[in-house]
């Protein structure tokens, strides 16, 4: 075996430079403070590390979102709340209103009294933000959800409410829209209304606003109930309903001889349904039972006022008025109802929201320290490491001197 | 008596040359290329008692195979270092950190969402439309990048052509040379020539031979003669007639030109062609890919929504298939004889490979359209007819007219171009399309609970848009039953298509109807839906909150959109630089291990050819003493010589 000189120091050389390649990057790692500096020094890690890079730059773009979708649902929540309180206070009122012992001045001051909680209600509705957007507008930020029009109050936002979105395949309702939280509210019992004909009914009778009784067995129609007299001279009812025909008495029955004599307060059943007919109607008078109407909240406030602005002089005005106000408190259960639902709906979805700012802060957290665990070098490591590499740095130089030595020793002798 | 002169004349001037030769060896102890001398002494004959010793031989030790070996692993390792090299640099410029592209696109996103929250801000927008630009800057940019790499790899490549050239030109002088030198004067030559061979083998891999006269050849690895004899053929470079940002490389026969470029596969220009072909082409085409994606997606959106006037979104970027993109996407190769007409359009960036394609015609009509990357023949038939239209991998091949001759070839580069050519063209950014042009409202006076949602927007480009800030017809729902509908022009109220039946439970998607009335979006009723309920379907002349397209937008950022629906737009960037990652750590791997190997050969050819100092220092002592004792041996000789004379004096 011959040893040429040339790629003998060669060796050595690259022996060194390998040692200074291993001590330069352990330098770079500890000035650095990361494990690589190129990806290509382990692509494996270097892939995982961009993974959890990328997954911490996405939670981090929906923080902003959650915040504003955090502040957005407080603003909804809070205007709820007082629509709710408004709600409370009308039905109060309402209460008040049917005491027989309040005379048509009592009656107006209530009026004026709701006049003011419809106005704060259509505060809640046209709710604007500091950019002076309407909140619950929908897509049509720019014009008041609500406008009057006429006697009427119309929603003229869109129905469809905007979302953003604030996690991973997450979107919240953010620009709501008024006609889910105002409108589109059905009246009466939730299912039917009732009503008198009081242009053409003489007598007194009120008929109750009723229940459902089977939602199977409830069939719609629009029904009448008609006041007859038998042959005796009792006055008796029939029910008719437009497409089921006549339903009491019940065919082969025949009015008016076979018809139910009526007894004030008496309980109707029918289709699943059942109303109550009190007061002393008069032959020929005529309730009608009809599937439910939608409307908005404000529309009804207002047919509450009218009810209660109206003076009563007779006992048939006040026969007319009990109809109305028992109509009307159905019908605003309903309201108080559906603004409850939507209270309780934007409660939960505020419980949502919060869930999701905190998942997206763990993760965030978690893919931090993931990110750190991954990338960061550990320098006591690596300060531990560089001191060993310098030593056989040392060794190695050390020993191509050795090497050196031996040559000088054969050319002195 | 006189041969004892003789014998010490002759052994002190063999033992005299030995000592030079040695000397010669301990001056060249540095020089890689040298290979160490030795000296055969021979006694010499002619006399019974003998003539003492001559100088036989001065022989140059070498080992054909070992020099060859190293020479090859030269080769190797000159195309490794040259592969890696360009891959580190290549590696970093993609690395998202530094050029900011990963991070734009994020930004981007980020930016979206925020607009998400305000449609109607035109700050919002403006820093959106913004976050684009910058996005597409940095694109472009490092897009320039590459094509400067490519003229950095064709400089260097012009570079070693010229060294190649140079060395060549001295091989052939040392072959002339060889003719009537003597011997000493041959050995010299011949390190010379292993320098030189050396130093070629480093830009080049070639096959050498020697005759018996010691004449060298020199072969490119295809038998492609280089140099033979006194006569060198120089190599010459050229901008490639397919595709022009590069070099042909081919050896000047005279009159002919031999192409090589292909055939190049070993030594520094090996791996720069390597590093071309492989990674700088891919990767700019896997970055174009990408620019096409997102033009072609996001404009595409756009068009699908209602800017803050209410009008239809126009395009955001750039049209990615111009009359002159589509027509520098193909090249005709210089030698074709024919002419067409031809175009490359991209249908659906979303199907694109970053592959090149080659079309070739076999006959003046039967072509052949093959995938470059994997080989793979994508179409093939006869050309009858114009105008013909070949779909091949997300783009679509448009011949307009042409003649061509059998052996006419084409290059197709569907994707290389698309970062050059990515470009915002919205300028104003209320014309950024947030909203959906539909709303649909259900009537107030309805008594069920049903419920029209518009769930997606598919085409805008449908009679039902063709007026303005219109919908045309505005469409009325209106339940006849409690599971029938039609649908009424509410222009004319006429009916557009009855009996349409709906299933409460399940809810339904109304368009396209059995009927195939579908004016491009998609609706979506459930609930339960009472007779004489109605919905209608207008024209959003309102939707200044409307952010429903805003929310596509983010969503298809979010989506896979690239490469058959498995990347979205920011994990096709991720992967263009993880696999150049990859590709840059193999090339390292590959670097370590010939660098290895080439010290081993090298190693090998010092084992044989290279100078020991410790041993040329023991032949050094070893001569001296001959020689010390070869002058004792004379001066026996004149002691004995005295003795005589004195004697006869007497």
């Amino acid at each position: 075996m011959r040893f040429p000189t040339l790629s003998q120091s060669n060796q050595s050389m690259d022996a060194i430079t390998k040692q200074l390649e291993h001590v330069q990057h352990l330098q770079t790692q500890i000035a650095t403070g990361k494990k690589i500096q190129l990806a290509s020094e382990d692509p494996a890690l270097a892939n995982r590390i961009k993974d959890v890079d990328t997954r911490i730059s996405r939670l981090q773009g929906f923080e902003l979102n959650g915040i504003l979708a955090e502040n957005r649902t407080a603003l909804i929540a809070e205007r709820m709340q007082e629509a709710m309180n408004v709600t409370a206070r009308v039905e109060e009122l309402m209460i008040q209103a049917q005491n027989d012992t309040l005379n048509n001045k009592d009656r107006a001051l209530i009026a004026e009294e709701l006049r003011g909680s419809l106005q704060s209600m259509l505060n809640c509705a046209n709710t604007q933000d500091k950019e002076g957007e309407y909140i619950f507008s929908g897509m049509n930020i720019n014009q008041p959800a609500f406008i009057q029009d006429g006697n009427q109050y119309r929603y003229q936002g869109s129905q469809e409410g905007t979302l953003l979105p604030i996690g991973e395949n997450r979107l919240m309702l953010y620009g709501d829209s008024g006609f889910q939280l105002f409108d589109g509210i059905k009246l009466g019992n939730g299912t039917f209304s009732v009503s008198a004909d009081s242009t053409n009914n003489t007598g007194t009778g009120v008929i109750s606003a009723g229940n459902l009784t089977s939602s199977s067995n409830y069939v719609r129609d629009d029904y009448n109930i008609i006041l007859v007299m038998n042959a005796s001279g009792h006055l008796a009812y029939q029910l008719i309903g437009t497409a089921s025909g006549q339903l009491i008495p019940k065919p082969p029955l025949t009015t008016p001889d076979d018809a139910p004599v009526y007894v004030a307060g008496q309980t109707i059943e029918f289709n699943g349904m059942s109303v109550q007919l009190n007061g002393k109607p008069n032959e020929n008078d005529v309730f009608s039972i009809t599937p439910s109407k939608t409307d908005n909240v404000l529309n009804v406030m207002q047919q509450l006022i009218d009810t209660l602005s109206n003076p009563i002089y007779s006992d048939k005005d006040k026969a007319d008025f009990h109809q109305q106000m028992s109509e009307q408190t159905a019908s605003f259960k309903q309201v108080s109802n559906h603004i409850q639902t939507n209270l309780v709906d934007i409660g939960y979805r505020e419980k949502m929201i919060d869930e999701q700012l905190t998942w997206n802060k763990d993760h965030l957290m978690v893919a931090q320290i993931m990110s750190s665990k991954l990338s960061d070098v550990d320098l006591g490591q690596a300060i531990s490491e560089l001191t060993q590499r310098l030593t056989t740095l040392e060794v190695t130089q050390q020993t191509y001197l050795k090497i050196q030595e031996t040559y000088m020793d054969l050319l002195s002798r | 008596m006189s041969s004892l002169f003789e014998i010490g004349t002759r052994s002190l001037t063999a033992t005299q040359y030995a000592l030079s030769v040695t000397s010669k060896n301990i001056a060249n102890a540095n020089d890689p290329f040298y290979s160490r001398r030795e000296v055969i002494l021979s006694e010499a004959f002619n006399s019974v008692a003998g003539n003492g010793m001559n100088v036989a031989e001065v022989r140059r030790i070498f080992d054909d195979i070992t020099n060859k070996n190293a020479q090859k692993m030269t080769s190797e390792f000159g195309k490794a270092s040259a592969f890696s090299a360009n891959l580190q640099t290549l590696e970093s410029l993609f690395d998202g950190d530094s050029n900011g592209i990963a991070k734009a696109m994020d930004a981007s996103v980020t930016a979206l969402n925020n607009v998400n929250i305000n449609p109607a801000s035109i700050p919002s927008r403006t820093l959106y439309l913004h976050q684009i630009n910058n996005m597409v800057t940095r694109i472009n940019g490092l897009d320039s990048q590459l094509t400067a790499e490519q003229l950095s790899i064709n400089n260097t490549i012009k570079d070693d052509v010229v060294k190649i050239n140079l060395s060549l030109q001295q091989l052939a002088q040392v072959n002339a040379s060889m003719v009537g030198a003597t011997d000493t004067e041959r050995q010299e030559l011949l390190d010379t020539r292993d320098a030189l061979l050396n130093s070629l083998a480093e830009w080049i891999g070639i096959e050498t031979r020697t005759d018996d006269a010691g004449i060298l050849s020199v072969n490119l690895d295809n038998g492609t003669p280089l140099l033979s004899g006194n006569t060198r053929y120089a190599l010459v470079t050229s901008p490639s007639q397919g595709n022009p940002e590069r070099l042909d490389i081919a050896v000047s026969h005279p009159p002919a030109l031999i192409p090589i470029t292909g055939i190049i596969t070993r030594g520094d220009i090996g791996g720069r062609l390597a590093y071309q072909n492989n990674a700088l082409n891919d990767a700019q085409n896997a970055l174009g890919r990408l620019a096409l994606g997102y033009a072609q997606k996001m404009n595409a959106q756009n068009a699908l929504g209602i800017d803050l006037n209410g009008s239809l979104g126009g395009m955001i970027f750039q049209d990615i298939n111009t009359v002159i993109t589509t027509q520098n996407r193909i090249r005709p190769e210089a030698s074709n004889q024919g002419v067409g007409d031809l175009a490359v359009v991209i249908q659906d960036a979303g199907q694109l490979t970053t592959s090149d394609y080659k079309l070739t015609f076999d006959t003046p009509t039967h072509y052949m359209l093959v995938r470059q990357s994997d080989n793979q023949s994508m179409s093939t038939g006869d050309i009858t007819s114009f105008p013909q239209q070949i779909n091949v991998d997300g783009f679509s091949l448009n011949m307009t007219s042409g003649t061509f001759v059998a052996g006419d070839t084409y290059t197709l580069s569907p994707t290389k171009k698309g970062a050059r050519d990515l470009n915002v063209s919205l300028r104003d950014a209320s014309q950024l399309a947030l909203g959906f042009p539909v709303v649909a409202t259900s009537m107030s006076e309805n008594k069920g609970k049903g419920q029209l949602v518009l769930t997606a927007m598919r085409d805008t480009t449908t009679p039902a848009f063709s007026t303005p800030k219109q919908l045309n017809p505005p469409i009325q729902v209106v339940f006849t039953s409690a599971t029938t509908f039609q649908l009424i022009n509410q222009l004319d109220n006429t009916v557009i298509e009855d009996n349409l039946i709906y299933d409460p439970i399940n809810g339904a998607d109304i368009f396209p109807t059995p009927a195939g009335f579908d004016p491009g979006f998609s609706v979506y009723l459930s609930g339960e839906i009472l007779p004489g309920d109605a919905f209608t379907l207008n024209y959003n002349t309102n939707g200044t909150g409307d952010n429903r397209n805003g929310l596509a937008m983010a969503k298809l950022a979010q989506q896979g959109t690239l490469d058959h629906g498995t990347l979205n737009f920011d994990q096709a960037y991720a992967t263009i630089n993880s696999g150049l990652s990859s590709l840059a750590y193999i090339a390292q791997a590959m670097l370590d291990s010939s660098n290895t190997m080439n010290k081993q050969a090298q190693f090998k050819r010092d084992q044989i050819s290279g100078v020991s100092l410790q041993e040329e220092t023991i032949n050094l002592t070893r001569f001296q003493q001959a020689y010390q004792a070869s002058a004792q041996i004379i001066d026996a000789g004149r002691q004995i010589f005295d003795t005589l004379i004195s004697m006869t004096r007497r």
